[in-house]
C-alpha cells in the first residue's frame, strides 16, 4: 500500500509510446511512401476499430489487418500502424490513460506479424489466423495488466487473475472475431498488400 | 451519437487557453488522482473536475464518458471483496471457494473498492476535460516541431477517416446499383459480399496512399530541415494557471511526505480527518487547482479581471 503503482505503470507506457515513436522522426528512417501506407493503414484500422467496436461488441475487423501489415512491411511499418490505431480511433472514442498502453499492445501486433515472417517466410494465411486468434488473449491479458496495477490492490496473482477473469469473455470474444476475420478475409489481404508492396518497393541506383 | 463527445468550439474562456497550459493542468490532475489514496481528497478532485466540466458546458459529454466507465467500476467493486483478507471487519462468511480460499467479505474491503471506483470517475472525468477544452488540431500543432512525422501521421490518418467512411458508402451504392443485395441471403453469403466491399476499399485505399506519396515527393517531403508556423500566444491567463497546476503539485508532494494524502484502508480504516491539517493541506491544494475555474468565473463576472487576462 501506499506504493503508486497505478502512476507508474501509466508513466512507464508514456515513455515506452514516446521513445519508439520517436525512433519515427529519426532522419531517414521513413520515406514518404513508407509514411502515406502507415497513415492509410491506420486510417482504415481506425475506422474498423471504432465502428464496428461499438455496433458489433469487440468483433473487430481490424487485429488481423495490422499483423498483416507487420507481416508484410516489416517490423517498422507493422508498429507504427499498429501504435496509430488506437491513438486515432480513440479520438473517437475517448482518450485516456489506457491510450499508451493500447498502443504498445496493437503496436506489438504488428510487430509479431514481422516475427512470424522472420521465423516462417513462407507462412501463409494459417499460420497468421492461428497467431491472430492467440492475440485476442494477450492482448486482453496485457490491458488487464493496466487495469490491475491502477485499480486493484492488493497486488497478487489473485486478483490479477480475477481481473483477466472477469474480461474473459470479452477477450474470447475479440479472440473469436479475430479467427473468423482473418479466415474470411486474410487471404485476399495478404495477395492486395503484396501486390502493393511490390509496387511501393523502389531502389534507387544512384543519390 | 458520439458527436458531442468530440471537441466543439464554443468561444469559452476555459477553451481559449495556450495548448501546452491545458495539457499541464490536466497532467497535474492526473498525477494527483493517481498518487492519492485518501478518498475525501479523491472526492474532492471529482467535484472541482464536475464544476470544471460545467464551466465547459459538457455535461451531456460528461454523462456519456461515466455511463462507459461503469462496467469498469462494477468490475473494481466486486473483485476488491473478494480477493482481500486483509480487512478486520468481516460482514459476512462466505463457503471456502477453490483456489480463492475462504470468501470472507470485510468492510474495508468495500470501502477500497468504493474509493478504486471514485478514482476511475476522476481519471475518465480528466480525459472527459480534455476532450471538451482543446482543440485537438491546437495539441498536434504544438508538437508537429519535435514530432513532424507522427503528427503527419496522425493528421493523415484522422483526416482519412471521414473520406473511407464515405468512400465505404460510395463503393456499397455502386455494387447495389450492380445488382449484389446486402439485405438477403445467409450470414455466409452476407460476409461473403461485405468481403467484396471490403477488398475494394483496401485496394482503393492503398491507391490513394501512393497518390498521397507521390504528392509529398513533390513537395518536398523529407528533402531537408521542416519550417513551423505556429501562433499559438502565452496570455496571463496561462501564467496564471501554469503557475497554480505546478504551486499544486509541489503542495500536494509537500503534503505527501508528511502523509497527508495518504491513507490506509487495512487492517481498519483510518479516520477520514484525523486533524485540521489533513483539511488544510486539501483546501491549499484544491485552491491552486482551481484558479482557471475562479479566472472562468471572474471572466463572466467581472470587468476588470476580464480586461487584465
Amino acid at each position: 500500500m501506499g506504493t503508486s503503482w497505478g502512476l507508474y505503470t501509466t508513466l512507464t507506457g508514456i515513455l515506452a509510446v514516446l521513445l519508439l515513436l520517436s525512433a519515427m522522426e529519426k532522419k531517414g528512417a521513413l520515406d514518404s511512401r513508407q509514411v502515406s501506407v502507415i497513415a492509410v493503414l491506420a486510417a482504415l484500422c481506425a475506422a474498423g476499430r471504432s465502428v464496428t467496436g461499438v455496433g458489433l461488441l469487440f468483433l473487430q475487423p481490424t487485429m488481423f489487418l495490422v499483423e498483416i501489415t507487420g507481416f508484410v512491411y516489416g517490423a517498422r511499418v507493422g508498429f507504427f500502424t499498429g501504435a496509430m490505431t488506437p491513438l486515432i480511433s480513440n479520438f473517437f472514442m475517448g482518450q485516456g490513460s489506457w491510450t499508451p498502453w493500447q498502443m504498445l499492445c496493437w503496436g506489438l501486433v504488428g510487430v509479431s506479424g514481422a516475427v512470424v515472417k522472420a521465423l516462417l517466410p513462407q507462412a501463409g494465411n494459417r499460420t497468421l489466423t492461428a497467431v491472430c486468434f492467440l492475440w485476442g488473449y494477450l492482448y486482453g491479458a496485457i490491458m488487464d495488466v493496466w487495469q490491475w496495477t491502477v485499480f486493484m490492490r492488493p497486488l497478487t496473482w489473485q486478483t490479477y487473475f480475477l481481473t483477466w477473469a472477469a474480461g474473459f469473455s470479452f477477450d474470447s470474444l475479440r479472440a473469436a472475431g479475430n479467427l473468423f476475420f482473418c479466415a474470411a478475409l486474410g487471404h485476399q489481404t495478404l495477395k492486395i498488400l503484396q501486390y502493393f508492396h511490390k509496387k511501393m518497393n523502389i531502389h534507387y541506383l544512384e543519390r | 451519437m458520439f458527436n458531442r463527445l468530440f471537441y466543439r468550439e464554443k468561444g469559452l474562456f476555459l477553451q481559449s487557453f495556450h495548448p501546452a497550459t491545458v495539457l499541464v493542468y490536466l497532467l497535474v490532475l492526473l498525477i494527483l488522482s493517481l498518487i492519492y489514496d485518501h478518498p475525501l481528497y479523491l472526492l474532492a478532485l471529482f467535484l472541482l473536475l464536475a464544476l470544471l466540466i460545467r464551466e465547459v458546458d459538457g455535461l451531456d459529454a460528461w454523462e456519456g464518458f461515466l455511463k462507459a466507465g461503469v462496467f469498469l467500476m462494477l468490475v473494481v467493486m466486486m473483485v476488491n471483496p473478494l480477493v482481500i483478507r486483509a480487512g478486520k471487519t468481516i460482514i459476512w462468511h462466505g463457503p471456502a471457494v477453490p483456489f480463492l480460499g475462504k470468501l470472507d467479505i470485510s468492510m474495508e474491503a468495500i470501502y477500497f473498492g468504493a474509493a478504486s471506483s471514485l478514482r476511475l470517475l476522476v481519471i475518465i472525468s480528466i480525459f472527459c476535460l480534455y476532450n471538451l477544452m482543446i482543440n485537438p488540431d491546437r495539441v498536434l500543432n504544438l508538437f508537429s516541431r519535435v514530432a513532424g512525422k507522427s503528427v503527419l501521421v496522425i493528421t493523415l490518418a484522422t483526416r482519412l477517416f471521414p473520406t473511407m467512411v464515405r468512400d465505404l458508402q460510395r463503393i456499397r451504392e455502386v455494387q447495389q446499383l450492380r445488382g449484389v443485395d446486402f439485405d438477403t441471403g445467409s450470414l455466409w453469403q452476407r460476409a461473403k459480399k461485405y468481403s467484396g466491399l471490403y477488398n475494394v476499399l483496401l485496394l482503393s485505399s492503398l491507391e490513394d496512399a501512393m497518390e498521397i506519396a507521390e504528392s509529398m515527393q513533390a513537395r518536398a517531403f523529407g528533402s531537408g530541415r521542416r519550417s513551423v508556423y505556429s501562433r499559438n500566444i502565452l496570455r496571463p491567463r496561462d501564467l496564471f494557471c501554469l503557475g497554480g497546476s505546478l504551486l499544486a503539485l509541489s503542495a500536494a508532494v509537500w503534503g505527501l511526505r508528511y502523509g497527508y494524502g495518504r491513507y490506509s484502508f487495512y487492517p481498519e480504516a483510518d479516520f477520514l480527518i484525523k486533524d485540521g491539517t489533513t483539511l488544510a493541506v486539501l483546501f491549499i491544494v484544491l485552491f491552486y487547482l482551481s484558479v482557471p475555474l475562479i479566472l472562468s468565473k471572474g471572466w463572466k463576472h467581472c470587468r476588470f479581471l476580464k480586461s487584465k487576462i
